[in-house]
């Protein structure tokens, strides 16, 4: 590390260097935070997370109750141990709330002012932080299963919106109506992604075991169906243009936009080149996947590699590396299904919230540096420093000495 | 044990297998705790490395896996031990939280607990304590840990709040269990104490005051209580010993083993007195009796006092002084010439008196203490010069036997000594003193005893200081031994004192005759002793010399006399009186003490009759009347008692019993009747009516106060209340708090004898083998697997008796509704069913389509 800081203080390493190192460094070494938790207010599972993209300084989370919850994740307590107060609460009394579960959320791409929420009682709901209240409400058919505001957008302001139905709805939030809808899927879609890099690229995943790429601008249809085959030897028994051998029920992109990373009922993670439309055909091994909703996972950013952060049946979150498929690590802590996983793009934390009504906060591990600085600083101030003995003194092997043969 | 040091990396096989064994035993025990020993040195392998710790987890963690809750149930009590201990196996087991929460908590609905129920329910409530209070002590430095916490307390909505206020409620209330019993404990020792303070001193002065009346009644009575403990034995081996060293008394060796036995029996004859009387008299030759009569104190003559002792319980009832007229000391010729001196002595006082007496002219003669020294000599005959103890004494006395009317130190004088309790009798002396003697006895057994008891029940029982408990052991061992002293003191009561006498004179007078006919027979000491006899009965009336009737024929002509004077205080007179006439009725209750008295007396007589020379007619004719009456009351005493009725009437006579007698009127007019209405008429059925008795047996009813008590799969115990055999479980036997057979042999009693039939049945067309070999070619199990037990190795089957100790989770329950399931849906049953189904429709669709062709085929 200090080898990286005076290359980058003399100039040698250009500024991405040593930050990438860092990050790669931290992102790779999560484990569940000692010091740091979720303030627990949730009356049921977590479905959603989000962090704002414009501070990363608030939580959002969806339950599926249908309340919704911000907190501020920052520590200005001085305390090493520190719960993340929630802020903001649409409680199960709060008339505006979901009134089934919470599937979706979504933070103003430009703005902490505004959110975005959708669920399967089949509305979207534009909130205004400040007071609270619901902005704007939008129905539809069936079951909201995802939305997503494109985080770049500066020309449109569209909402994609894939629910219980074959066509995927764009909402404008200008005009406050349904501008598009975009027909190609045969079956609910399930999950929905904006690139993070093309405004109009929108990715849609689908029961009917597609991906399809869309340009908003065009009216012809779908750019394109991702293929698990890449156009060859089709088995008869799989359509053709399948992403998938199961409902395609999660996606996310790369930070960079050049890559969509999918994973479906199959229990199979798919890494797919944008740009080419082509399965990637890394093999990340078998993730047990059942879920018939969206299932929320995180990819990581400013790594040298990248890695998938994503949840399997057995209440763990498993970490593979996105370009070769291997598996990093488990990540357990959770006692029932996780749902969903959001990545700290600054701190490189991971959030997780799941079926055991539970936010969890994977942090780096800090090879106990961090431990004895904290217990040096404990010692020194004693006024903080029981919780500390105590936790030393719990981790302490106590044999008896009567077992002495 | 210990081969490899903690610090080395690798694991030691053998320890590993070692472990593997604990943990298989520890798991398959079935039991609800763990058992202390092994699981000490299971942690003793864990503590050496972690490495251990790892390998522990895994074992652990397969065993939790076990579909049976016994084993998870011990498994997680071993992992809770190690929990507490290992920061290792914390981590690991917090690794796998959720699957330990799913094995132990059943927090996955689809996977409950296996198994069977209670020991299901105790791993859940068991290992939900356990998690409260391992978040209690570790859950600030495992995040996992209260994660997994707050996961039961929030989402499976566990009530932790409920059961650690329940442990800390039972916690408190066990505590203030504990301090109200040791308060109470406390109060009741105190208060004992107090009790003993105020009435130990009560206590102390009765005891010194029963002391203080013994010693007034008997002067020496240390000596003679020593006496009564050695009874027999002394004078058995002291005749012996006497018999080996002069030879001339050889010939009196058996009499005196004899005499020695009747009186370890407490019986005496007079012909055995004799006997006793010559061969203490070669003891008198041969040693010093009464040296150190004088003063109890004096033991330094070990030998000596402990004869002196014996003697002096020997002198009970008759002191027998004979007086060696020969100057010889060769004292074996002298048993003729010998004079013997009864002198009857009322009161011990009297005995040691006389004894001293004989002491000092015992002093006089110059047979001298061969026994002392052991040496076979038989006389030796320089007493006065030689004695080493004695010399003084000799020299004292010397002239205090010239008091005496002796002439010189060569007086041989022999005595006779009896043995047998202490008897004492009631005089006008003595009253006051055995009166206050006798208050202090009932005082002691009555409030003194059952207290001090209590006492020592309180203070052992509640944890009173050693030193008082000491104290109280010691006052009743006192108390114990005054007691035994009054029972050993046997105190004749002036009353019946005057009964005997007065039976004595009626015997007197009645025997005389009888006597009379035998008296040319009697040798002559006897003679001379039956009339000292007389003449001491005349001194001392109130004496009572108890003799047994004689079991010689030598002797049989004292035995009137002797039976009429010697009849024991709890002894009735022998023969038939008119005062037993008079007693009749008690003795007809076998209860009372006359019939047992009478019943003693029968069989005194019974033998007397067996032993004696033909006696006279009257006595015979006495005895028959006696027994009559005893057959008699016999009968009586097992006879019923039944209400008098007409069949008792005419007992004697049957047959005149008649039957009722039926008036009929032929008139039927009210008032008008014609003269000769005497027309009876007799039915002779009647009778059989009015001699018939219904004798109702009616026992009496006696509550049930047991419960059958055995384990029910609840885990409760059987509340059936039946006499003797319970309809669920057989044989009601005695059972321990669990329910388990407090016998090991009787629990499978009923099991064995069943499974030994089953064997049989099985063994008489079975052969196993062959069974096998059947099914091995046909493929099809035919049984014999069940049998053999063992099977093929990895069924179920050969897991049983693997683990005896596990309950059977495999077993078909014998429930109800399998014994219904069996009756109603049985083959049979079923096509029985369906034919008459099948006929109902048969009929419906003939009556319906009865007339169509296709229909009235069928």
């Amino acid at each position: 590390m200090l080898k990286f800081l005076t290359a980058r203080e003399s100039g040698i390493d250009s500024p991405v260097v040593l930050r990438r190192i860092e990050s790669t460094k931290r992102a790779y070494s999560l484990e569940l935070s000692k010091h740091r938790d979720v303030e627990c207010v949730f009356y049921g599972g977590i479905n959603s997370l989000d962090i704002d993209p414009v501070e990363s300084r608030y939580l959002l989370s969806g339950t599926v109750s249908g309340t919704l919850h911000i907190h501020d994740l920052t520590n200005h307590s001085g305390e090493v141990k520190h719960t993340t107060k929630a802020v903001c609460n649409v409680s199960r009394s709060n008339t505006y709330k979901h009134k089934h579960s919470v599937e979706t959320v979504q933070w103003y791409p430009l703005d902490t002012g505004m959110f975005l929420s959708s669920g399967t009682d089949r509305t979207l709901k534009i909130w205004d932080t400040n007071s609270m209240k619901p902005a704007d409400e939008y129905e539809f058919s069936g079951i909201v299963y995802s939305h997503h505001m494109s985080p770049v957008a500066t020309t449109h302001c569209l909402v994609a919106v894939g629910c219980h139905s074959s066509t995927l709805k764009l909402v404008d939030l200008k005009s406050g109506s349904a501008t598009h809808m975009l027909k190609g899927h045969k079956k609910s879609i399930l999950t929905v992604r904006w690139s993070p890099k093309n405004e109009y690229l929108l990715v849609s995943g689908s029961e009917d075991n597609r991906v399809l790429l869309w340009d908003v601008r065009s009216s012809k249809g779908s750019l394109m169906s991702l293929d698990q085959f890449n156009g060859q030897e089709v088995p008869t028994f799989l359509s053709a243009c399948t992403a998938h051998s199961g409902n395609v029920n999660g996606m996310s992109f790369t930070m960079d936009g050049l890559h969509l990373v999918t994973s479906g009922t199959d229990n199979r993670i798919r890494l797919w080149n944008i740009e080419t439309g082509r399965n990637t055909l890394v093999n990340y091994g078998k993730i047990q996947n059942e879920t018939r909703k969206g299932l929320q996972f995180a990819v990581s950013c400013w790594c040298k590699s990248d890695l998938i952060y994503i949840p399997d049946e057995y209440c763990n979150i498993q970490v593979y590396e996105m370009f070769t498929g291997r598996k990093i690590d488990t990540l357990r802590g959770h006692l029932q299904q996780v749902n969903c996983c959001v990545f700290h793009p600054d701190y490189q934390e991971l959030y997780s919230g799941g079926n055991d009504r539970n936010v969890l906060i994977w942090e780096p591990e800090l090879d106990g540096s961090y431990d004895n600085y904290l217990k040096e600083r404990s010692s020194k101030k004693q006024t903080q420093s029981r919780s500390f003995v105590s936790r030393i003194a719990a981790t302490a092997d106590s044999w008896s000495s009567d077992e002495e043969t | 044990m210990a081969t490899e040091t903690p610090d080395t990396e690798c694991l030691d096989h053998t320890l590993q297998q070692e472990m593997q064994k604990y943990v298989e035993q520890l798991t398959t025990s079935g039991k609800p705790v763990l058992n202390a020993d092994t699981m000490k040195k299971f942690k003793s392998i864990c503590k050496k490395s972690d490495m251990y710790v790892n390998e522990a987890y895994h074992m652990l963690m397969t065993q939790l896996e076990k579909e049976h809750s016994e084993i998870r149930l011990s498994a997680f009590q071993m992992m809770d031990e190690l929990f507490n201990r290992s920061h290792a196996f914390r981590e690991l087991l917090l690794c796998d939280l959720q699957t330990f929460l799913e094995l132990t908590v059943e927090v996955d609905f689809d996977q409950p607990l296996p198994p069977p129920k209670a020991a299901a329910n105790t791993l859940k409530a068991s290992s939900l304590r356990a998690i409260q209070q391992w978040n209690d002590k570790f859950g600030e430095a495992y995040k996992k840990l209260s994660l997994g916490f707050n996961f039961l307390q929030k989402c499976k909505k566990v009530d932790f709040n409920g059961i650690r206020a329940r442990s800390e409620a039972e916690q408190r209330r066990e505590r203030e269990r504990d301090e109200r019993r040791q308060r109470i404990n406390k109060e009741r020792i105190n208060k004992v104490l107090k009790e003993i303070e105020e009435t130990v001193p009560d206590i102390k002065t009765c005891l010194t005051e029963v002391e203080n009346c013994f010693s007034i009644l008997l002067p020496t009575p240390d000596e003679f209580f020593l006496g009564v403990e050695s009874s027999s034995e002394p004078n058995v081996s002291d005749c012996l010993r006497n018999a080996k060293n002069q030879e001339t008394c050889t010939v009196d060796t058996s009499n005196c083993i004899e005499c020695a036995k009747l009186n370890s029996l407490q019986s005496q004859s007079s012909t055995s007195d004799n006997k006793c009387e010559k061969c203490l008299k070669n003891q008198s030759n041969s040693k010093k009796l009464k040296c150190t009569d004088k003063d109890p104190e004096n033991s330094s003559n070990s030998t000596c006092s402990g004869n002196s002792m014996k003697d002096v319980t020997e002198c009970r009832e008759k002191h027998e002084v004979v007086e060696k007229v020969e100057s010889e000391l060769e004292n074996t010729e002298v048993l003729g010439d010998e004079a013997s001196v009864r002198i009857p002595v009322s009161s011990n006082q009297r005995d040691s008196e006389a004894s001293v007496k004989i002491q000092a002219s015992n002093d006089k003669t110059d047979s001298e203490n061969t026994k002392k020294g052991g040496a076979e000599d038989p006389n030796s005959s320089d007493g006065e010069g030689s004695s080493e103890d004695d010399f003084e004494e000799v020299e004292e006395v010397g002239g205090f036997v010239q008091e005496h009317g002796l002439r010189n130190h060569q007086y041989s004088i022999a005595i006779d000594l009896h043995q047998g309790p202490v008897q004492l009798e009631e005089n006008e002396d003595n009253l006051p003193v055995l009166t206050t003697l006798k208050d202090h006895y009932r005082l002691i057994s009555t409030k003194h005893q059952p207290s001090v008891t209590h006492w020592l029940q309180v203070l052992s029982k509640h944890g009173g200081k050693e030193e008082d408990i000491k104290r109280i052991i010691d006052l009743k061992s006192q108390l114990r031994e005054i007691k035994n002293k009054f029972y050993d003191l046997k105190v004749v009561p002036l009353e019946e004192q005057n009964k005997n006498s007065d039976d004595e004179s009626d015997d007197d007078f009645e025997d005389v005759p009888e006597k009379e006919g035998y008296e040319e027979e009697v040798p002559e000491i006897l003679k001379k002793e039956s009339g000292q006899g007389s003449s001491s009965l005349k001194k001392q009336p109130a004496v009572s010399i108890s003799k047994k009737p004689p079991s010689t024929t030598s002797s049989t002509a004292v035995k009137p006399s002797t039976s009429g004077a010697g009849a024991k205080r709890s002894f009735v007179k022998a023969s038939w009186s008119i005062q037993n006439e008079l007693l009749e009725h008690d003795e007809k209750d076998p209860t009372t003490m006359v019939a047992n008295l009478k019943r003693i007396k029968e069989e005194a007589e019974g033998q007397s009759r067996n032993s004696s020379s033909p006696s006279t007619s009257t006595t015979t004719a006495d005895k028959t009347q006696a027994g009559a009456g005893i057959r008699k009351e016999k009968l009586l005493s097992s006879a019923p008692v039944i209400s008098f009725g007409v069949d008792l009437e005419h007992w004697e006579n049957p047959n005149k019993i008649e039957a009722p007698q039926i008036v009929k009127y032929d008139s039927l007019h009210r008032f008008w009747s014609s003269n000769d209405v005497e027309h009876c008429k007799t039915d002779h059925n009647n009778i059989g009516e009015l001699t018939k008795r219904t004798i109702p047996f009616v026992g009496k009813f006696e509550p049930v106060k047991w419960k059958c008590r055995a384990p029910l799969p609840n885990g409760s115990l059987c509340e059936r209340m039946d006499r003797v055999k319970c309809p669920f479980h057989g044989k009601i036997i005695g059972r321990d708090e669990y329910g388990i057979p407090s016998e090991p042999g009787q629990q499978n009693m009923a099991s064995t004898s069943t499974q030994g039939q089953l064997e049989e049945e099985l063994n008489d067309w079975q052969d196993p083998e062959l069974q096998a070999d059947i099914e091995g070619a046909l493929g099809v199990d035919l049984g014999s697997k069940k049998k053999k037990g063992k099977g093929k190795g990895k069924g179920k089957k050969s897991k049983e008796p693997k683990y005896p100790n596990l309950t059977d989770i495999n077993v078909v329950e014998n429930t109800a509704r399998t014994r219904l399931e069996k009756k109603v849906l049985n083959k049979s049953a079923m096509k029985r069913v369906n034919e008459v189904m099948d006929n109902l429709a048969y009929k419906r669709i003939r009556d319906r389509f009865g007339n169509q062709f296709n229909y009235s085929l069928k």
